[in-house]
């Protein structure tokens, strides 16, 4: 684990100290005023760049610990302030994400084992296939083309309140329940092929209770690792999704910040993002352990 | 799997074609002709700057193709001699190998990529770079856990014990093994990458205008969203069925093979 | 009229053309209240096909294919395609082969076994599971087990709990599918003098088994199964002492071989 987080800080602060151009000089370049040999030096020389690398990369990581994530090259804030403005959005898309991918996943995988291999399950197989084959960003524009410019359900871009984010959620969800919906599929029909429950029904249970307390609760616990891997997709995903609907969140944040090649800023929200991720991996983990633990839940 | 197949083979020939049959200069302005709807003329109608839509959708194929292909055999070109080392070398470079590949795994996937495209700059040669340099990882760790499991079977076993070469073993027991899955996995995963390399593109990050590609298409289609509808119809429905193509292919090779879920 | 009649029961596989074929054949025995008859037959011979199928629990491609189950003069089978599943718990249970995989892994025993007496016997489930504490001291078991998951329990403990199910579920008619393979003698003695007491009670059991040793402990009547057929049946002591059929006689002979072997 802590070796995991070394790697992550080591990866991000050498791909972006690694890339080509001096950030002095990027720097001088956005202040229009005239870049002087001595101007840049100076620079140079207050942001530590003279330091051999595993010096400047201590001293990152000691910034980086004390929430100091260093100044955005074109703006000059301080980018961990502007991430902090940024999360709540991305939190709630993913929230609201979720929320809908794990229903309709939930929804389609019950439905296509209970079918397995009957026509419920062919429908829902092929629509899995082709909702992953839509890329994220051509889907958001045909939504938002029809619900909110034709229909005008929804406010076009940006917007405010919680509306704002169903069409989002919307697009985002739409392949991952169908990657999820899949998971569960497979993962009831491989319970269901299992003695206990062929046992079960010899006890004289009815079908419900067996499909409920025998089928279906063991077959959430796979579930559960894959949606602390879900985060990272969504939030790779949260890049399009909420570049394509002007969503003020990190997805947008970190867009923007490649076009302009704002380094400090790319640092920061890479390495917000990927501890959210990691961090989102820990918990499902710890609480698979627990329910592993704790049977009882069920 | 047929369906998959062909569709995949159709738009490989569409797509080698596509400069040959392109009834116009993809990228000649005829600003006469601009937002003109789909017609006689222009099958697919012509783009904000007068430009055959059909011509830069048939020229584009090949771009998106190759961007794909690109991303997924710089993966494979990292990742598969990593997972081999790290299945069959000693302790250390399997840990180290290891170690690594879950740093790198640790970052959502389109972050890592979009984060080491921008190193280089937006150009279609830093996406394919940056995309390939975050998918490699995920092969090492996939190759390295076929290895392992294929090395456990009792006749591979035994060939060990019999004293074969390694490069024999691998050629003749364990490569046969791990080929069905890996077939399976690269067709899946070049849809996937199209999707992300056409996605990345869309955002800017990628191949530049004015040449043709999908995602620039769809880029400049945004402003005419309600306007001119074909514009984004096109591009969005090639990269669709594309990617469908390859995710059928991949299904169908699954279903072929045998694999049980994988990737 | 006994309680349960099987009359020329078939199971089958489903295919198209030659692909569909029988693998049990006209089997017919008959059971009453605190019988046994003992199911002897090798490995593959179709024993749990059986079973499952006068249960109701076969899975497709396989299904019956013919013959007739009666229980208490009611025809289960041919007829009401719910018949047989609705006998299931209350009037008939089976317990399966192997009690590892029988025993959900995710639910502590003492869930398992209230479960059964919850769903049949409509008992409350805080009521059902203070009875399977009691059960479980019936089957010799600690009282304590029923937090337990079973893979915390050895062999012989998960066949207790199938009994322990078995005495909770009170049915008229047990199917014990193979329940002393894997055992020590020890144990399967234990075993078996339960199912005696199960007997005692007025159950009748179905004892399927390949140890001619725990058959002939129990029943009064058995049959001996090759291929799928049902090659011969009746009273213990005759089959055993007088075998008509080849390969019954070669079974016996080798037991008897075997007794010579091992007193010199
Ligand atoms: N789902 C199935 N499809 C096809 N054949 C099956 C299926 N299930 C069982 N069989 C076949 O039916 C035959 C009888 O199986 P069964 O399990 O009833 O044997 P058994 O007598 O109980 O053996 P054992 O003593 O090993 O438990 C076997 O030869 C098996 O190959
Ligand atoms: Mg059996």
């Amino acid at each position: 684990m802590s070796l995991v987080l070394f790697g992550i800080s080591v990866i991000t602060f050498l791909t972006m100290t690694l890339a080509p151009g001096d950030p002095a000089e990027i720097i001088m370049a956005g202040q229009h005023e005239g870049a002087s040999a001595e101007k840049i030096a100076a620079l140079r020389k207050e942001l530590g760049l003279n330091h051999p690398l595993p010096i400047r990369y201590l001293v990152w990581l000691k910034n980086v610990l004390c929430g100091d994530l260093g100044h955005s090259f074109r703006t000059g804030d301080p980018v961990a302030a502007e991430i902090l403005v940024r999360l709540p959005t991305t939190l709630t898309l993913a929230f609201f994400t979720f929320l809908f991918a794990a229903s309709v996943s939930a929804a389609g995988g019950i439905v296509s084992a209970l079918f397995q291999n009957r026509a419920p399950d062919k429908c829902h197989r092929l629509w899995t296939v082709l909702a992953v084959s839509i890329p994220d960003y051509w889907l958001g524009l045909m939504l938002m083309l029809v619900f909110s410019l034709k229909l005008q359900w929804f406010p076009v871009a940006g917007g405010s309140g919680l509306r704002a984010f169903i069409l989002p959620a919307l697009t985002l969800g739409l392949s991952v329940s169908a990657a999820e919906g899949r998971v569960f599929r497979a993962s009831i029909i491989e319970i269901l092929s299992q003695d206990y429950v062929r046992f079960a029904y010899s006890k004289g249970l009815t079908r419900t209770a067996v499909f409920i307390r025998h089928v279906l609760k063991p077959a959430m616990l796979p579930m559960i690792s894959m949606w602390g891997m879900l985060l990272g997709h969504l939030l790779g995903g949260a890049v399009v999704v909420e570049s394509v609907f002007s969503l003020p969140g990190l997805g947008k944040l970190t867009a923007d910040a490649v076009l302009n090649r704002d380094m400090p800023m790319i640092q920061g929200t890479v390495l917000t993002m990927t501890l959210m991720f990691v961090i989102a991996g820990q918990t499902a983990d710890m609480i698979y352990d627990l329910l592993i633990r704790h049977k009882d839940f069920l | 799997m047929i369906a998959g197949g062909c569709l995949t083979l159709l738009i490989f020939i569409l797509a080698l074609a596509g400069p040959g049959i392109a009834p116009r200069d993809p990228l000649s302005l005829d600003l006469e002709h601009r937002l003109q709807k789909p017609d006689a003329e222009y099958l697919l109608g012509t783009d904000h700057l007068g430009r055959c839509v059909l011509s830069r959708i048939l020229c584009g194929a090949g771009t998106s193709l190759l961007s794909a292909a690109a991303a997924v055999s710089y993966a494979l070109l990292i990742g598969i001699p990593a997972g081999f080392v790290a299945g069959l070398g000693n302790r250390v470079a399997d840990a180290v190998l290891t170690r690594i590949c879950d740093a790198v795994l640790a970052f959502p996937f389109l972050i890592l990529a979009l984060a080491l495209t921008a190193v280089t700059g937006p150009s279609l040669k830093s996406l394919i770079l940056g995309v390939g340099m975050a998918a490699w990882a995920w092969w090492a760790r996939f190759v390295r856990g076929m290895v392992l499991t294929a090395k456990e079977k009792d006749f591979v076993r035994q060939g060990f014990a019999m004293g074969l070469s390694q490069i024999r073993l691998i050629r003749r027991y364990i490569l046969p093994q791990i080929l069905p899955p890996l077939l399976v996995s690269i067709s899946l995963s070049a849809g996937r990458m199209m999707v992300v390399i056409s996605s990345l593109s869309y955002l800017g990050f990628g191949i530049q205008p004015p040449a043709p590609e999908w995602g620039i298409m769809l880029r400049e289609s945004r402003l005419y969203l309600t306007s001119a509808l074909w514009l984004m119809m096109a591009p969005g429905i090639a990269v669709s069925i594309s990617v469908l193509a390859f995710n059928l292919l991949g299904e169908g090779l699954k279903d072929w093979f045998g694999v049980r879920g994988s990737g | 009229m006994k309680l349960l009649e099987v009359e020329k029961l078939s199971v089958g596989i489903a295919g198209k053309g030659s692909a569909g074929r029988d693998i049990v054949h006209e089997i017919s025995f008959s059971l009453d209240r605190g019988e046994t008859f003992g199911l002897l037959g090798e490995s593959g011979t179709g024993k749990t096909l059986l079973a499952y199928s006068l249960c109701g629990l076969l899975i497709p491609p396989l299904s019956i294919t013919g013959g007739m189950i009666r229980f208490a003069g009611e025809t289960l089978y041919p007829g009401d395609k719910k018949a047989l599943s609705r006998k299931r718990g209350k009037h008939i249970f089976m317990m399966f082969q192997s009690a590892s995989s029988a025993l959900n892994p995710y639910l502590t025993v003492g869930k398992q076994i209230a479960e059964a007496m919850e769903a049949v016997h409509g008992l409350s489930y805080k009521t059902a599971l203070q009875r399977a504490e009691m059960l479980l001291e019936r089957v010799r078991l600690e009282r304590s087990v029923v937090s337990a998951y079973p893979f915390q329990l050895s062999g012989g403990m998960q066949q207790r709990i199938l009994i322990a199910i078995a005495l909770g579920l009170c049915p008229e008619i047990l199917i014990a599918d193979e329940p002393t393979a894997g055992l020590d003698v020890v144990t399967e003695l234990n075993i078996l003098e339960l199912l005696q007491d199960l007997k005692a009670e007025g159950m009748g059991i179905l004892l399927i088994s390949h140890d001619i040793m725990a058959v002939s402990y129990l029943a009064e009547n058995i049959g001996v199964m090759l291929d799928g057929h049902l090659v011969e049946t009746g009273e213990t002591k005759q089959v055993l002492a007088s075998p008509q059929n080849a390969y019954t006689r070669r079974m016996t002979e080798a037991l008897g071989d075997l007794e010579v072997k091992i007193e010199k």
